[in-house]
């Protein structure tokens, strides 16, 4: 038994998940300009509907689409009802909007399943592959695959499709785009569910591995924003800077202990915003 | 002569502040309009309104005998409705090349039709076939304008209007810009703002003053801020 | 005393007894604890209600010195010490954070202060030998104190917070706060040293978290991760919001509402998070003044009924701050030499030199993108030059940061930047605040006056700036640049948005500010007000200067008309 394998193949899998989310939420940000404090939740509401769903009997396959479909509603619906009608609201009061939504979807997530972790069935179920001293589950290899693929999908769809082009010029100039006839409100609507799907995605491959509680969305807000502020919010750098991230704690997992992984993350944390200050001349928020 | 554009007691601004009044503007087949005015007259609000970015606040736009109501402006782009933005608002991360594209999104013009169109605009502005790969961000003003014009005869416009196209612009480019709309005079109605009277005078077929928010029929007299 | 005042502390005498009226629920403890969050919260307020920084660590500062004086306590260490020792280094790791995240978007102290207290709460879990784990760690001297008498000593505490609250956040502190939390770059422009001022009131801020935590602590008996948490922080932040946030009593009214709702119905159950992320959204959305603001406007309608108008202050004698160096007309006040700048791949000005002389208005004239503004951000230090000097009476300008220059350099903008919910008078008195600090709060009041009533702005004194219109705005940005007559005073685009009246009166604005011996230049694209008023001036095109010389001249240069002028006929 390698213990580094081991702690690779851990941050193949964790990074797969923290790409889908760092992915999802720079799309938010550069369409909507704001950091959506709520967009871990896509991926906690994801897993415990999955959970839910699967206790209840359902076949896996209807209860992953359920717990997608959920995410996506959720992510909409915030876009629709409460964000898109305040525009003119300033950037803190958004973040505040978003941070209200986070904390009323843990309270409702608690409500359903309490306080005690849950989980569901693998997708990907059978012998696990053995190489090189390490586990990897099947589950996990599906995770790694899928989830990076979805990544670099959604990457390439922003830069050389059309419709991705047209997403990002909403985020660009939304008055320009939509002189140009592009629906910038249905744009933007978009961006949101992509980042509520991924989330939601994520949840359907990592939960059978590791389990959900209702308290999972901030932390997952938590590491999707360090993966997207080291990535300077650029997609494509977003999906190395996920994978960055998961091995990192990884391997402060394996060789200093679990309980050193939120202090480290901290301490990514306080590395990026000293390396991102080098740049600002005056103190704090982006000039209008 | 059909009327492409009817403005009616117009009246738009910005949530409780009322910039523009009782605007009335009549545009039949394929003239060209031209209204002068001063900075903070309210020009500006007036276009976006028409051009749906602005709710209007009084009145209605009738576009080809359709009332508008509230429909938005990318609905009213895809109906032939088409602003040339005040500041070129070239999207800067794009290509030139990606900017036409863009207006695909209105589905105005199927491929053929697009190819067609992309030729004969690249004629009219041949500097911009030279630089199609180029991010929009490195074009200088004069180019910029250029590239606003074209993408929005990408779209096939039933009316056309620009917003003060030669702002910020040196004189050379002023009179580029000037030969480009007059060849473009009579395929389409346009409205042109703006505030040099030289320019509206060798382009339009009549000219309208706005001022302090009110729409009004030209005077002669030259009158400034 | 008057009598709305008398009114407030018979208020608050009530307010103290009534934990013992009997109401249910209230009970003196519930009182305690009630007090001793909102002292807590009182930073918050100043934090997130004033400064508008949005933070969610504090919690987490009302745990951290409590964990370490407690465990300091159990080492063996004199309680003093530990107490001491507790508080300072809890102190001291708020400036850290403050330090580490101040100077960055907003977004990253919210996202810093929440990892802040998953980090607090983590190693409190993590390390049960020394924290006690999820049990938690015991203060057992506190069961030493009676229950009323730890009620004194909490209304005691709140009641000296609420002072020292009171006392910072007032006069040119409350002004200089509230123009950071609403334009840092205006706030930097007028003298602020932003960073330094966010770092400081997040660290006064988290100080009172300390304080309230520590005796809280004391006082509960026992400190638990949760009470680190990020649940915890958000809790306050609700309870902050729903009370008010940035009303002096918005902590207060907002605590002791939730803390009690939640002693009613009964704080185990789970319908506790629903109800109160729902109620914290609905105050997000709807109610963002809080409880407090709803009692603001009838609190002083009745106030004023029992007061009567304020006695006017009495006319101080204008202090005058002409400075020294102002320099005698005709002497070169700012010197611009081989300028240049580059973004990326655009070249935004190119080897750009001139001089401005005390005493002259001079015109920078161009299309837009030639560089005007780039080159107005270069002199106050927004931006730095890729080559070139920018020298102030002689002395090289590039080592002092944006806000060092306020005192010399006087700046509007093209769209005015003020504070909506201050006073014309306050907004002028910002910039004082940096440039004249020795003077008494009274004295720049009334030098900023004399300014205003300088530029017939008088009456509008006291009116707050968001009632006002944006030619007024302008006007009023003007004054904040010229008070205290600094030798350079900078204007984009005064005229633009004027009407004819205002543009009279912008006209004589600044043939005073040229009598009084500044030099001023002036971004306009209005070329007869420009022709009018201005003496000398430079015309840019595409970055370079193709014309500079005394107006007459440049204007009818041919190169300028070929360039440039053929767009404004």
């Amino acid at each position: 038994m390698n213990p580094l394998t081991q702690a690779v193949i851990s941050g193949l899998m964790s990074g797969a998940v923290y790409a889908l989310l760092a992915t999802g939420l720079v799309i938010v940000f550069h369409t909507a300009q704001i950091v959506n404090i709520a967009h871990g939740e896509a991926y906690a509401i994801g897993g415990i509907v999955a959970a839910v769903a699967a206790q209840a009997g359902a076949p896996l396959w209807l209860a992953f689409a359920a717990a997608i479909v959920v995410a996506i509603f959720f992510a909409v619906a915030l876009e629709r009802v409460l964000l898109r009608p305040r525009r003119d609201w300033s950037i803190n009061a958004l973040i505040l909007v978003t941070l209200a939504v986070a904390f009323f979807s843990r309270g409702v997530l608690n409500l359903l399943v309490g306080s005690d972790p849950v989980s569901f069935p693998r997708l990907f179920a059978g012998a696990p592959l053995r190489f090189a001293g390490g586990v990897l589950p099947r589950q996990g290899l599906g995770l790694i695959v899928i989830g990076f693929t979805a990544a670099i999908a959604v990457t390439a769809f922003l830069l050389y499709t059309p419709l991705g082009r047209q997403l990002r010029a909403a985020a660009e100039n939304p008055d320009a785009a939509e002189l140009m006839g592009v629906d910038v409100d249905r744009a933007r609507a978009l961006a949101f569910a992509i980042a509520g799907a991924y989330g939601a995605l994520g949840a359907v491959l990592l939960v059978p591995l590791v389990s959900v509680d209702f308290q999972a969305g901030l932390g997952m807000t938590l590491r999707g924003f360090i993966a997207a502020a080291i990535a300077g919010m650029s997609p494509p750098l977003a999906i190395v800077a996920g994978l960055g991230l998961g091995l990192a704690e990884a391997l402060v997992t394996t060789y200093l202990g679990a309980l050193a992984q939120d202090p480290i993350l901290f301490l990514a944390l306080i590395g990026v915003a000293l390396w991102q200050s080098r740049k600002v001349r005056f103190g704090g928020s982006l000039r209008a | 002569m059909s009327t492409v554009l009817a403005v009616e007691d117009l009246s738009g601004g910005y949530r409780s502040l009322v910039v523009f009044r009782d605007a009335n503007l009549a545009v039949t087949g394929s003239r060209t309009i031209g209204i002068l005015g001063p900075n903070g007259a309210g020009k500006t609000t007036l276009l976006k309104t028409i051009a749906g970015l602005l709710p209007a606040q009084g009145g209605r736009v009738v576009f080809g005998g359709r009332d508008m109501g509230h429909s938005r402006a990318h609905d009213r782009a895809r109906g032939g409705l088409v602003l040339v933005p005040e500041g070129r608002q070239i999207l800067a991360g794009l290509t030139v090349r990606q900017n036409l594209e863009l207006s695909r999104a209105a589905h105005r013009l199927d491929d053929a039709g697009y190819r067609t169109r992309l030729g004969e605009v690249l004629e009219i502005f041949p500097r911009l076939g030279e630089r199609l790969g180029q991010p929009g961000g490195s074009l200088s003003g004069g180019e910029q304008q250029m590239l606003a014009i074209a993408r929005a005869l990408m779209l096939d416009p039933v009316l056309l209007m620009l917003d003060e196209p030669t702002q910020g612009l040196a004189p050379i480019m002023v009179r580029q810009v000037l030969a480009a709309l007059q060849r473009l005079k009579g395929r389409f109605a346009m409205v042109v703002v703006e505030q040099n009277r030289g320019f509206l005078e060798s382009l339009a077929d009549a000219t309208l003053m706005m001022r302090g928010g009110r729409l009004s029929a030209a005077e002669n007299a030259a009158e400034r801020a | 005393m008057s009598r709305s005042r008398l009114l407030a502390l018979a208020l608050a005498a009530l307010a103290i007894a009534s934990p013992y009226a009997g109401f249910p629920g209230w009970t003196p403890a519930l009182a305690t604890a009630v007090a001793f969050n909102t002292l807590g919260l009182l930073g918050l307020n100043l934090i997130f209600g004033v400064v508008g920084m949005l933070a969610f660590g504090q919690a987490a500062f009302m745990a951290l010195p409590a964990y370490g004086a407690g465990i300091l306590d159990q080492t063996g260490m004199p309680f003093i010490l530990a107490v001491a020792v507790g508080v300072a280094a809890s102190i001291l790791v708020a400036r850290l954070v403050a330090w580490v995240f101040v100077r960055l978007p907003g977004v990253y102290l919210a996202v810093g202060t929440l990892g802040f207290g998953y980090v607090v709460e983590g190693l409190a879990r993590a390390f049960p030998s020394i924290s006690g784990g999820a049990s938690g760690l015991v203060f057992s001297r506190g069961r030493a104190i009676s229950a009323d008498a730890w009620y004194a000593i909490a209304i005691a505490m709140l009641s000296l917070g609420l002072v020292v609250y009171a006392w910072y956040v007032r006069g040119g502190v409350w002004r200089r706060l509230r123009t950071i939390c609403h334009d840092e770059l205006a706030a930097a422009v007028v003298g602020i040293d932003v960073v330094r001022v966010k770092a400081t009131a997040f660290t006064i801020g988290c100080s009172f978290a300390v304080v309230a935590g520590l005796l809280r602590a004391y006082y509960v008996g026992v400190i638990i991760p949760e009470d680190a948490g990020v649940d915890r922080s958000l809790e306050q932040v609700g309870m902050v919001m729903v009370g008010g946030l940035g009303h002096f009593l918005g902590p207060l009214i907002g605590t002791a509402l939730v803390q009690w709702l939640f002693m009613i119905t009964g704080y185990a159950s789970r319908y506790e998070l629903v109800i109160y992320g729902a109620a914290f959204l609905a105050a997000v959305i709807y109610a963002r003044e809080g409880i407090a603001g709803w009692i603001d406007r009838p609190w002083r309608r009745l106030a004023r009924r029992l007061d009567g108008e304020a006695p006017r202050e009495p006319a101080l004698r204008q202090p005058t701050l002409r400075s020294e160096e102002a320099g005698k007309s005709g002497a070169v006040c700012l010197s611009v030499a081989a300028v240049s700048k580059r973004f990326g791949g655009v070249q935004a000005l190119e080897n750009v030199s001139f001089e401005v002389s005390f005493g002259e208005i001079f015109a920078m004239v161009g299309p837009n993108g030639a560089g005007k503004s780039t080159l107005f951000n270069i002199i106050c230090g927004i931006e730095a030059p890729s080559s070139g000097t920018v020298r102030l009476r002689g002395d090289d300008l590039a080592a002092l940061p944006i806000h060092r220059r306020a005192p010399f350099i006087g700046r509007s903008f093209q769209v005015a930047r003020l504070v909506p919910d201050l006073t014309a008078l306050a907004n002028v008195m910002v910039r004082l605040d940096r440039i004249a600090p020795q003077l008494a709060e009274a004295e720049r009041a009334a030098l900023a006056l004399a300014q205003l009533e300088a530029f017939g702005l008088g009456p509008l004194a006291n009116r707050p700036v968001r009632t006002l219109s944006l030619g007024q705005h302008k006007l009023i940005d003007l004054t904040r640049a010229a008070v205290g007559d600094p030798p350079l005073v900078l204007l984009d685009e005064p005229a633009v948005g004027l009407t004819r009246e205002e543009l009279t009166h912008l006209a004589q604005l600044l043939e005073q500010l040229r009598a009084r011996g500044s030099a001023v230049i002036i971004v306009e694209h209005n070329i007869d007000f420009v022709a009018e008023i201005t003496g000398r001036g430079i015309v840019l095109d595409s970055g370079r200067a193709i014309a500079l010389g005394a107006i007459r001249d440049i204007l009818a240069d041919q190169g300028v008309h070929e360039a440039y002028f053929g767009a404004l006929a």
